[in-house]
């Protein structure tokens, strides 16, 4: 399941908030540069991965800061593939891999750069979109490039926290309304705050998602390869269509 | 592959080669995420 969105959206706070452990750094300013995969093994630790045939570098987990943030590895000098985290408190979810993406549409082009070139490896996607503001023409072409990769992709409201109860349920239904129109097939959205007194948003989200995606997972796996192949053959196709000129 | 059927292994070669003979570079991380599973389960 991989998470992605727009910069400061909440993406790596979702997903420690998730695990229950900050595990990702976060911040203010645009934090997360390195496409970070987290998955299950009985021991913590870090790899990082660099192109250079696939070199991988064994760290602690506590030096991945230093691979995965802006300001410790500004435009990613050090030329990280990705990192991979590895975590016992995984175990409920082993064929699960979380994926952290760097932010898009900030002033670092870089971070948009990785995320979209890593995005055709989604399967289970999660757009994040901030309370405020609410749905930009941006998320819905994330929304749109996200669903040529998989029909798994639902959103997740950030920040609920900041909005009293009238106005978390306004902009619920703001979102939700204006996604059917975009989406007619429909988009589940999940509600969410990492601040304390919001952990039933948390509890939903595992039951109603990652719980019910688990349950089938070979079925989303495979929706998610037909949904690549049918994208990638018909973009061939329609490449070749564009190359062959009529005969005069 | 699971799932993936004998109509389908041939159209992703034939989009494979597509995609080198006119350097399709957008379309290849799109075909690497496919073939990686396409070795991995056959
Ligand atoms: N009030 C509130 N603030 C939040 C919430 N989630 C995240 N934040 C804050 O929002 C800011 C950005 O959080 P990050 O998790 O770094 O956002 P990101 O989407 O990972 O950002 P990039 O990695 O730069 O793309 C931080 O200051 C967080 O403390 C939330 O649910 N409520
Ligand atoms: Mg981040």
């Amino acid at each position: 399941m991989a998470v992605f969105g727009r910069f400061k959206a909440g993406k790596s706070s979702f997903l420690n908030h998730l695990l229950v452990r900050p595990v990702l750094p976060v911040g203010v300013v645009p934090v997360t540069s390195v496409v970070t995969d987290i998955c299950y093994a009985p021991q913590e630790f870090a790899e990082v991965i660099f192109p250079q045939q696939d070199k991988v570098e064994k760290i602690p987990l506590s030096e991945i800061h230093a691979y995965i943030s802006e300001s410790e590895n500004p435009e990613n000098r050090r030329g990280v593939k990705a990192v991979c985290v590895f975590l016992p408190e995984m175990a409920p979810c082993r064929q699960l891999r979380l994926v952290d993406t760097p932010g898009l549409e900030s002033i670092l082009a870089h971070n948009a750069e990785a995320s979209l070139a890593w995005s055709p490896n989604t399967d289970l996607a999660l757009v994040a979109i901030g309370v405020d503001p609410p749905l930009t023409q941006q998320d819905v072409s994330l929304i749109e490039r996200l669903r040529r990769l998989t029909p798994n992709v639902s959103v997740l409201l950030t920040n609920m926290d900041l909005l009293g109860a009238a106005e978390q349920q306004e902009v619920l239904d703001f979102v939700t309304s204006q996604l059917r129109t975009k989406f007619p097939e429909g988009l589940r959205v999940f509600p969410y705050s990492v601040k304390p007194g919001y952990e039933e948003f948390r509890q939903t989200f595992k039951a109603e998602h990652l719980a019910k995606s688990l349950a089938q997972f070979e079925k989303e796996d495979s929706a998610a390869i037909s949904r690549k192949l049918y994208t990638l053959l018909s973009s061939a196709a329609g490449y070749l269509n564009w190359r062959a000129t009529p005969p005069k | 592959m699971i799932g993936l059927e004998n109509q389908n292994k041939k159209a992703i070669s034939v989009a494979a080669e597509v995609i080198r003979e006119y350097h399709l570079t957008d379309l290849q991380p799109l075909l690497h995420a496919i073939g990686v599973n396409y070795v991995d389960n056959t």
